[in-house]
């Protein structure tokens, strides 16, 4: 009872804390995202090598958004980011057509690892303004996650430029996140 | 499928062996020093900051790898080998495209020009798949090709003039040589029936074959051929009795790959009248007469030929539009296929105008339909060229109606299951956003019970703050503060508590 009215409490006045990784391929719109969300601009960004990490405050959840940069050699290195993450931020380029699959089994293995088993899973369908850019429908048909019942994913069509979308994958987030004290 | 992936050795391999090639080491766009990265369908390197550029303008333009840290396909790194800052530069400059080096990249990217070269080094590197399928060469050809190109204008370029300008005869002999030789060697070793995969054989092996010739004695040869090319290709094609003959013109016309684009350039400015008259007239005397017209302009006869690649038979009034757009040098607005041929050329368009249905008829229509794509392609009969485009609509087109599952022949769930996801799907099916909740509707209710029943808790009790705050606003203020500190510490001890 103690518990639940803390969490009551906290949910309340509390500023929460939310840990966030935002993975996904190269060039796929991470840290456009992520200092869109930050800044309110559209920022040109160099490929990301290494990680960039914001804290984000919307509503009054702080969100401390990781940022790790997507290229084939550095993406072994995601898994490090992985303990204490409640929610994925998974980006996809959908208007790259030809690496959904490789985007899929990326995804994949990061959600099967057992230190993301409880993290949310946000899907940003990505530079949705762009020529024949699926739409989320065929992302989330395309992911399979038809299949995925273990985690708690939602996919939102983004456009990290005008930043459609982003405020309201987030709002998903804070809306089915469990209490930051567990 | 091009999906099998280099080892880490091939790919050091193939980029140290590119990134010792002057031109690759600036940046392609704006001439920073040893760019890491690079544009794959371009094959070109380019800076970080650069490659952002590239990034911003999607995938269906341009896509960014680094040379370092991205897995590589085999294809793709056979499109780096054949690409390179000088193939592309040469390539833009030989079509004319040269203003085109100094537009803005979305511009710049977006030319026909660009979209032709980038078609046409994926068609490069598929003829060094089958060349080679079982591991990206950086054979020293490549090295040498690029080493070599820049003295090799010098030299081919003088050699050629002293030649051509000397005698005629000569050359032509000298044009036949790599032509036999050629021949020779990829039908001894592609007996493959198949006959667009023979051409394809042959076509890359030949060149290598040349290459070598080229590199060894007749340094020559590969200058004239170039520069009669549309002529001695007409002429084949007119003859077109055998396939040989036009192997042969494929050849030679998918050989120049690097230097040969400076070496006509500077070949064929000097000596190209004189050549093209013997060419045409021993090729046909009618057009004659027309060729020569154009032949004034070496350049033109390039440029018509390829400008009217794409529907070359039945489009010559489309292709006088073009002319008339090229006139105002505006490639941004001109929206025709087939605008390359515009290349702002300063060609009296009259001419042109009258020799282009004719040159439509001449049976220019096979380079014509091939010219988007690539070179080699020449000789193969225009439904060949359809299948391309059939391949690039199976990618881009059809495959949205084929699932994943489907498409690569999983079967992780009988389609009666994915016939209901599909429906199930089809609800969203403008939606912005599908959630896991919405998609599963009651199960994830029960599930998130508990959680909704905490939203209710809070939503009354927020009434329930709102009432008071109406009447006590201070007081709650307070309140709220030392609540919020409680909760903290309350929260800070259940963390603890519950670790």
């Amino acid at each position: 009872m103690g518990s639940s009215f803390s969490k009551l409490f906290s949910k309340l006045f509390g500023n929460r804390e939310m840990r966030i990784l935002m993975l996904g391929l190269d060039s796929a719109g991470k840290t456009t995202i992520l200092y869109k969300l930050k800044l309110n601009k559209g920022i040109t960004t160099v490929p990301t090598v290494g990680f960039n990490v914001e804290t984000v405050t919307y509503k009054n959840i702080k969100f401390n958004v990781w940022d790790v940069g997507g290229q084939d050699r550095i993406r072994p290195l995601w898994r490090h980011y992985f303990s204490g993450t409640n929610a994925l931020i998974f980006v996809i380029d959908s208007a790259d057509i030809d690496r959904i699959e490789e985007a899929k089994s990326e995804m994949y293995k990061i959600i099967n690892d057992k230190e993301m088993k409880d993290a949310l899973l946000l899907v940003f369908a990505n530079k949705k303004d762009l020529p024949n850019a699926l739409k989320p429908q065929e992302i989330t048909r395309r992911l399979e996650l038809e299949n995925l019942k273990d985690h708690i994913w939602c996919v939102v069509a983004s456009n990290a430029l005008s930043g459609q979308g982003l405020i309201e994958g987030l709002s998903w987030i804070s809306n089915n996140s469990k209490d930051s004290g567990n | 499928m091009s999906d099998n992936y280099a080892t880490k050795e091939e790919i050091r391999e193939v980029f140290s062996k590119l990134q010792r090639i002057p031109a690759n080491k600036t940046c392609f766009d704006c001439q920073n020093k040893n760019p890491t990265w690079t544009s794959v369908p371009f094959g070109i390197f380019l800076c970080l900051n650069c490659s952002s550029i590239h990034r911003n303008l999607g995938v269906h333009i341009s896509f960014v790898k680094s040379s370092s840290l991205d897995k590589w396909t085999r294809i793709q790194l056979r499109g780096m080998k054949h690409g390179g800052n000088q193939a592309i530069k040469e390539y833009l400059i030989k079509n004319g495209g040269s203003t085109i080096l100094n537009m803005d990249s979305k511009n710049k990217y977006q030319s026909k020009l660009m979209v032709r070269y980038k078609d046409e080094l994926l068609k490069k590197a598929k003829k060094d798949e089958l060349q080679h399928p079982d591991h990206v060469t950086t054979d020293e050809n490549l090295i040498d090709l690029s080493a070599n190109s820049l003295t090799d204008l010098n030299n081919g370029s003088n050699l050629d003039l002293n030649n051509s300008a000397s005698s005629t005869d000569d050359f032509f002999s000298n044009f036949e040589k790599p032509i036999v030789s050629n021949f020779s060697t990829p039908s001894s070793r592609s007996p493959t029936p198949q006959p667009s995969i023979a051409n394809k054989n042959n076509n890359s092996t030949s060149s290598l074959s040349l290459k070598k010739n080229n590199s060894s004695s007749n340094i020559t040869s590969k200058p004239i051929t170039t520069t009669s090319r549309p002529t001695i290709r007409r002429q084949v094609i007119r003859n077109s009795s055998t396939p040989n003959a036009t192997k042969k013109t494929n050849v030679i016309s998918s050989s120049n790959l690097n230097r040969n684009r400076k070496l006509k350039l500077g070949a064929k400015k000097l000596s190209n009248n004189e050549i093209n008259f013997d060419d045409v007239e021993r090729a046909a005397k009618k057009e004659a007469e027309e060729i020569s017209k154009l032949g004034y302009n070496p350049n033109n006869d390039l440029y018509i030929t390829d400008s009217h690649s794409p529907s070359s038979k039945s489009n010559a009034f489309d292709s006088k539009k073009e002319y008339s757009s090229f006139g105002s040098n505006s490639f941004k607005s001109s929206e025709t296929t087939n605008d390359y041929g515009s290349k702002s050329y300063s060609n009296p368009s009259n001419s042109v105008d009258k020799v282009t249905p004719k040159f439509a008829k001449l049976g220019f229509g096979m380079t014509a339909s091939n010219v988007t794509s690539s070179p080699d392609s020449r000789n193969k009969p225009s439904t060949d060229s359809v299948k391309y485009t059939g391949d690039v609509k199976e990618k881009y087109g059809n495959q949205r109606a084929i699932s994943s599952d489907e498409f690569f022949g999983r079967k992780t769930f009988d389609p009666e299951l994915q016939q209901e996801a599909k429906t199930k799907l089809q609800s969203f099916n403008n939606a912005t956003s599908i959630s896991s909740s919405s998609y599963f509707g009651e199960d994830e209710e029960q599930n998130n019970f508990n959680r909704n029943d905490y939203g209710g808790v809070e939503a009354t009790a927020r009434d329930i703050a709102n009432r008071f705050t109406g009447n006590a606003n201070e007081d709650i203020q307070v309140l709220k503060d030392a609540a919020e500190q409680a909760t903290q510490k309350l929260a800070g001890y259940l963390r603890d508590y519950l670790r």
